[in-house]
């Protein structure tokens, strides 16, 4: 009975953990990198580090009303001033559609860009009805309802955005748009998203040279739990053309057998999981790992899971940190 | 009163010493205490073998069976037949797949055997080995050194494993010193003890796990046990605190049996049942403490097997003891086995299978045999 509900849980935990990893602890350090391939067309770029430019909404097209993803129509008077972000994602969408202003509050895992870090901080995972509602916001944005979060805010007449973390780079633009729309920047999330699908596409149409698709081994934790096609990970590798040897489950966050990697001798192995102590080093010295391609030729990477597991603009980052990663001849 | 004299592991004993044995402990005597307990005993032992044997030749990785015994065979000193073999088939079946078959034998024995012992102990069928915090204890160790995000090996040595175990005899000795009431450790008072320091340890790792979303599957893979990852090296790590807990447990089912009568009686048996107490419920912590720091907190096993060993064969500690240990370590190879082979190349939760194929099972023997007729 206890492994049921743990079960259920760990179904839950599984989806947030991996669409918000990063928490207030890895705030030091918000990599920019993997942009250093600077192609001429496309360089859209999302720096953390970077003042966040924000511009005033747009009011014509209010009152409006937006549908969310649990399929609640929330009608909107007017522009939102006070936005309470309640993930690592949609601030980072906030803040890259011209938003960033409007922000007052972001959950605790929201770390980028750097000016979220002075804004007042909530509980991602227990968020406190009370404290968001004194806090006035006229908007909340949240990706998960630990149960009745929304319909207690919108009691107090606050309207809520309930917009589960997208499993698709597309999944991302149309929150974008959406996000866009209800802030009063449809125009600003309109050219972003062009300019993110323009970098895409840039990195997309490199590949058109490369020899076979690699496998991959994408790794999120200790015990081998991966991610599959459905995922937003799984979509990253999709779409440069990667065999990811987790799609053979037919699962989203699967826990691979230790056997069954080995078996599929992947030639790239992606470590997202070195905050609990894994390195290209700790991998070769795994038992049995010894025959695998990606540990006979060096090709084990480690990548900042916060870059890879945050839907949102840092996904071309991503795009172009994995394209590093699996065709080293292509992308220098 | 016989029974004190006799030499421990008795088998081939005559039909009516075994009678005189149920009188002696106050049971009814049972068919299953009649006759020899060897054949059974041996059956058991081969049925461990040949899952062993099928457990390491089938896997998500398709090897054949005759590749697969050669690769064991030519680790065999003087033996060489693994030349023509792949050596990524060598590394699956010698350095993923038979230590983790070896491991999950290991822990299953560990298990049901401290489960039987525990149950014996308490003279409480709910007993199992996790009853006085060695799980939730290992489980808060393990996750404290997670969520650190400290580097999990520290001079070779794998942190995770030592928490786990440093956490669950912690927690064991924690809740011994609570219960103790002078020279004597009164059974009720240790399990509820046990009861509330567990659901302290669970409190806090829950928190621990919800404060810290980055490591939610690490620790769930330790609550829910898993062998995974499972080395020749965690298997070497269990063995010096599980061999000398299962020898002092096995070499006291006799007592065992004196202790399931009433203490006082015990006591006039010349038995000291506090040392007795101590001493096993010491090396069934030690062993389950060790296994957990490596598996996880798989459930189940330490409840059901034992159970089900005295639905098919009778209470006597004697028999119960080592056959449970057998039984467990079958059972949690088959299980492990399908854990990794029904949805390959995804993994099962070990303990979900532990649960879902061994329900059923154990309530067909309850419902053919009755529970109370034995216990």
């Amino acid at each position: 009975m206890r492994s049921c509900i743990l079960v259920t849980v760990l179904a839950a935990l599984l989806a947030l953990a991996v669409a918000c990893a990063g928490d207030s602890s890895s705030t030091a350090r918000t990599p920019s990198a993997g942009h250093d391939a600077s192609p001429a067309a496309a360089s859209f770029d999302f720096d953390c580090q970077a003042a966040a430019a924000a511009a005033a909404p747009a009011a014509a097209a209010f009152p409006l009303e937006v549908s969310d993803s649990a399929g609640n129509a929330v009608t909107l008077q007017e522009p939102p001033r006070h936005i309470v972000s309640l993930s690592a994602g949609h601030t980072e969408i906030l803040y890259a559609i011209g938003a960033g202003g409007q922000v007052t509050a972001v959950d605790n895992t929201s770390d980028c860009p750097a000016a979220v870090n002075d804004l007042p901080k909530v509980d991602a995972f227990s968020p406190s009805v009370e404290q968001i509602a004194s806090l006035e916001p006229d908007l909340v944005v949240i990706f998960y309802d630990p149960g009745d979060l929304q319909s207690s805010l919108q009691a107090l007449g606050i309207p809520v955005l309930n917009l589960a973390a997208p499993e698709s780079v597309q999944g991302v633009y149309d929150q974008m748009a959406l996000l866009g729309k209800a802030t009063g920047h449809s125009g600003d999330a309109e050219r972003v998203a062009g300019e993110m699908k323009e970098a895409v596409q840039d990195v997309q149409s490199r590949l058109g040279d490369a020899p076979e698709a690699p496998t991959v081994f994408h790794e999120i934790d200790t015990k081998y739990f991966s991610a599959g096609s459905g995922t937003f990970i799984g979509d990253l590798y999709g779409m440069l053309g990667a065999d990811n040897i987790a799609d053979a489950t037919g699962e989203a966050y699967p826990q691979m057998s230790a056997e069954a990697i080995i078996q599929a001798d992947p030639d790239v192995i992606v470590l997202a999981d070195e905050d609990a102590g894994e390195s290209p080093e700790t991998v070769k010295a795994r038992p049995g790992w010894g025959s695998v391609s990606a540990v006979k030729n060096d090709r084990i990477y480690v990548i900042d899971p916060d870059i890879i597991s945050r839907p949102g603009p840092r996904l071309v980052e991503a795009l172009r940190t994995l394209a590093g990663y699996l065709y080293p001849g292509l992308f220098p | 009163m016989n029974i004190l004299r006799r030499a421990v592991p008795a088998g081939g004993e005559a039909p009516a010493a075994a009678a005189a044995d149920a009188l002696a402990t106050g049971r009814r005597a049972l068919p299953a205490l009649g006759g020899s307990a060897w054949p059974r005993f041996l059956l058991a032992v081969a049925a461990l073998a040949a899952s062993i044997l099928v457990a390491t030749s089938v896997g998500p990785a398709g090897i054949p069976l005759e590749a697969t015994v050669r690769i064991i065979l030519s680790h065999l000193p003087g033996i060489e037949m693994a030349d023509t073999v792949p050596p990524l088939w060598r590394d699956i079946i010698w350095e993923v797949r038979l230590p983790r078959v070896l491991l999950a034998g290991l822990t299953g024995a560990v298990l049901a055997m401290s489960g039987a012992t525990y149950q014996g102990v308490f003279r409480n069928p709910l007993a199992d080995p996790y009853l006085i915090g060695v799980a939730t204890g290992a489980a808060l160790g393990a996750t404290a050194v997670i969520v650190s995000g400290a580097p999990h090996a520290w001079h070779g040595l794998s942190l995770l494993p030592l928490a786990a175990f440093a956490g669950a005899i912690t927690s064991v000795v924690v809740v011994y010193a609570v219960a103790r009431v002078g020279n004597t450790l009164p059974t009720t008072t240790l399990i509820l003890a046990g009861v509330a320091v567990a659901s302290f340890s669970t409190a806090i790792t829950s928190y621990l796990m919800l404060r810290s979303t980055t490591h939610t599957l690490s620790v769930l893979s330790v609550v829910l046990g898993s062998f995974n990852t499972a080395t020749w090296g965690e298997f070497t790590w269990t063995l010096p605190y599980v061999l000398p807990a299962a020898a002092v447990i096995l070499l006291h089912g006799r007592l065992l049996n004196v202790l399931s009568l009433d203490e006082e009686q015990a006591r006039q048996l010349g038995v000291d049942p506090e040392r007795t107490k101590l001493l096993l419920l010491g090396a069934a912590s030690l062993a389950t403490a060790a296994a957990v720091s490596v598996a996880g907190t798989i459930g189940f096993v330490g409840l059901i097997v034992p159970h089900a060993v005295r639905l098919l064969w009778g209470p006597d500690n004697r028999r119960l003891l080592p056959m449970s240990l057998v039984c467990g370590a079958t059972f949690l190879i088959l299980a492990d086995l399908a854990a990794r082979t029904v949805d390959r190349p995804a993994e099962v939760p070990v303990g979900i299978v532990t649960a879902v194929c061994g329900v059923p099972f154990f309530l067909y023997l309850l419902r053919r045999t009755r529970l109370g007729a034995i216990w």
